[in-house]
């Protein structure tokens, strides 16, 4: 198989598990498209790098959300910032579909950092050192980074005080 | 943390449908590759032809004159410049003793996350005026004097972790000794909370550091969960470390103003809340006074140099909901408490500072007041509800040096770059007064490797180059020659 047919097969087969991870960063569904394109871009590039390598997941990961950190930077100076949110969430915590709204927004407000290392540590579960290899960082910043952004969930989103706060952290 | 949050983030992710790329997602990432080779060989064309330049001029300048006993020793710089992306390490060439430890969000403080190291802070070296770089790789937002420490003799920085040092980053405070390079690990035996530093004593052989615990308390006023610290002394000769003062949750206090110690090592001021509390090296409270909402413990450099009065800072300005121009327009006065009693003294004439945060860093000759100004980065928003740090890398845009003086004079002492965003000094020079001192530039080299990315691909570029006009005086050459000919 050529190198374009390998790359798109990749992209056809991981497509939805990416935008997942893309939207859970970004949270909002056109950034996270966004974010995808400009991932799968970048990966192009260095195609025959990444397949050198084994498994292409560890580097479109990384990829993924340094491009997260970077375009959250530059939307950062263009963006009016609110003291509180714009929509206030549904008072409702025990509705599944209000809870993942409240989840959402939640996270929308927390620093690129903070969301990454929630997702990383619990959505795709990986563990505080592949965290922060990918995030190019020391385990001791994944577990503070963790500890910061369940705190900030919590006290954006008290209602979830049962996620958040209810737990054994690990 | 629960299975309830791993479900909750599994039930938002599918509610994304799979993004729409555009069709040609391989060819754009491909022309993107070209433009890049291009980019990259124009721009290590560039760089071969500025290192051919800077070369012989950088051979044929004088060497560095140190200071000399006749120039009464050294200073810290009047000026400081920013350290290039490729500028050494310590470990790779040690500076000696440091005058000033300084980071920011300059390419040579900061780097890149594609092939540089985030987090970087750069230390001058007192003696030859070199620059060299302590790395953190990914800790971008590290401070000079709150998160990395210049011992109060410049020889050394302690951290609670160092890219390069070979220790472990998940246990302990790493102090690399600047005349070697070579970095030692304390106190990891007492488990993965221990330890940040918070300030150096004054001798040089103890650290008070901060000590993180297991437990979790939410705030009863922001609902945040905090993982409670402590303040502990740890002895770098026998890695005892003596817990201070109960675990609480010490993260609502300003990283600035957690504490500061007397000149005498003996006693420290702490911050425990609104409260400022004196205790003694194991832990005994003399005092407590109630500062209030709006003043602070003025920085590790609180007491003054007699140790009988602490300063404070008192803010006159917006607290929370502040919009950049707010923060900009903060109004900090000074205050002293008695160092034996805790009550307030008399102010004593000193200018009021204008800006977003001030951190004393101590006292110049027993009379001025040393305190770093911060300003506010370009957007900075303050909200009640936020995760903000008066002196954070995020919220700051500039610093600037100044000392008071009791007479309500104002001197400014360093005002490095914008980019430089942080900054210790160093203890002894800063009690001695000794500022003004020579100001180096940051030599290009030594270099750290990644200098070669950009420079072999060039110096390629600039071979082919070269060859080509060779070629062509060659063949103008051989026409000319013909033409005669004929």
């Amino acid at each position: 198989m050529d190198a374009e047919k390998a790359f798109n097969a990749y992209v056809a087969g991981g497509l939805t598990r990416w935008s997942r991870i893309a939207y859970l960063l970004t949270g909002d569904r056109h950034q996270a498209e966004d974010l995808v394109q400009v991932t799968f871009e970048r990966v192009a590039r260095h195609w025959e790098r990444v397949v050198a390598g084994g498994d292409p997941d560890p580097y479109v990961r990384r990829i993924m959300h340094s491009q997260h950190v970077s375009l959250w930077r530059r939307r950062w100076r263009s963006v009016d910032l609110w003291s509180h949110p714009p929509e206030v969430p549904v008072d409702d915590p025990t509705a599944a579909t209000d809870r993942a709204v409240v989840v959402r927004q939640a996270l929308a407000r927390l620093a690129p950092r903070q969301r990454a290392v929630l997702v990383l540590r619990y959505f795709e579960d990986l563990t505080e050192a592949e965290a922060a290899k990918v995030l190019d960082c020391s385990v001791n910043t994944v577990k503070s980074q963790t500890r910061d952004a369940l705190a900030r969930l919590r006290s954006l989103a008290p209602e979830l005080g049962e996620l958040v706060g209810g737990g054994e952290l690990r | 943390m629960t299975a309830h949050l791993r479900e909750v983030l599994a039930e938002v992710g599918e509610s994304m449908p799979p993004a729409r790329l555009t069709p040609d997602v391989w060819r754009r990432g491909r022309q993107a590759r070209r433009r890049s080779r291009l980019r990259r060989s124009g721009a290590a064309g560039l760089v071969v032809l500025l290192v051919a330049l800077a070369l012989p001029w950088s051979l044929s300048r004088p060497y560095p004159v140190p200071w000399t006993a006749g120039d009464a020793g050294p200073a810290v710089p009047s000026r400081l410049a920013l350290p290039w992306m490729w500028q050494a390490t310590v470990q790779m060439d040690p500076p000696g003793p440091a005058s000033v430890l300084f980071g920011g969000d300059s390419i040579g403080l900061r780097g890149t996350d594609i092939f540089d190291s985030e987090g970087k802070l750069a230390v001058v070296g007192r003696n030859s005026g070199d620059y060299r770089m302590l790395l953190y790789g990914g800790w971008d937002s590290i401070a000079a004097g709150e998160n990395a420490l210049l011992a109060p003799d410049g020889t050394r920085v302690a951290q609670s972790y160092l890219e390069g040092s070979g220790l472990d980053a998940t246990a302990g405070v790493t102090i690399v000794d600047l005349t070697t390079g070579r970095s030692t690990q304390h106190g990891a035996r007492h488990g993965t909370g221990c330890c940040e530093p918070v300030a150096w004593a004054p001798d040089g052989g103890s650290l008070l550091v901060s000590v993180t615990g297991s437990a979790e308390v939410t705030d009863p006023n922001t609902g945040y969960i905090w993982h409670p610290e402590r303040l502990a002394l740890l002895d770098l000769a026998t890695d005892a470390l003596v817990p201070l003062r109960d675990f609480t949750p010490a993260r609502a206090i300003r990283t600035a103003s957690r504490a500061a110690f007397a000149p005498d090592g003996q006693t420290l001021a702490v911050t425990e809340g609104s409260m400022v509390r004196l205790v003694d090296r194991t832990g005994t409270v003399r005092w407590s006074a109630e500062l209030g909402d709006r003043t602070y413990l003025a920085g590790t450099g609180a007491f003054s140099a007699d140790g009988s009065r602490i300063t404070t800072v008192t803010l006159d300005g917006c607290l929370d909901e502040c919009d950049e121009a707010a923060l900009a327009a903060r109004r900090w006065s000074v205050g002293f408490l008695d160092a034996a009693t805790g009550r307030p003294l008399p102010g004593a004439g000193f200018a009021v500072v204008t800006g977003l945060a001030v951190r004393a860093l101590g006292w110049a000759n027993g009379r001025e007041l040393v305190v770093l100004r911060y300003e506010p980065e370009a957007g900075a928003h303050k909200t009640r509800d936020q995760g903000w740090n008066d002196t954070g890398w995020y919220e700051t845009g500039h610093v600037t040096l100044l000392a008071l003086g009791p007479d309500g004079s104002t001197r400014t002492l360093i005002d490095p770059p914008d980019d430089v965003l942080t900054m210790d000094v160093a203890q002894d020079l800063l009690t001695a007064g000794r500022f003004g001192g020579p100001s180096s530039t940051a030599s290009m080299f030594p270099a750290r490797g990644i200098i070669w990315v950009a420079a072999i691909p060039l110096g390629c570029l600039s071979a082919v180059v070269g060859v080509v006009a060779l070629l062509v005086v060659y063949a103008v050459r051989r026409r000319r020659t013909a033409a005669r000919r004929h």
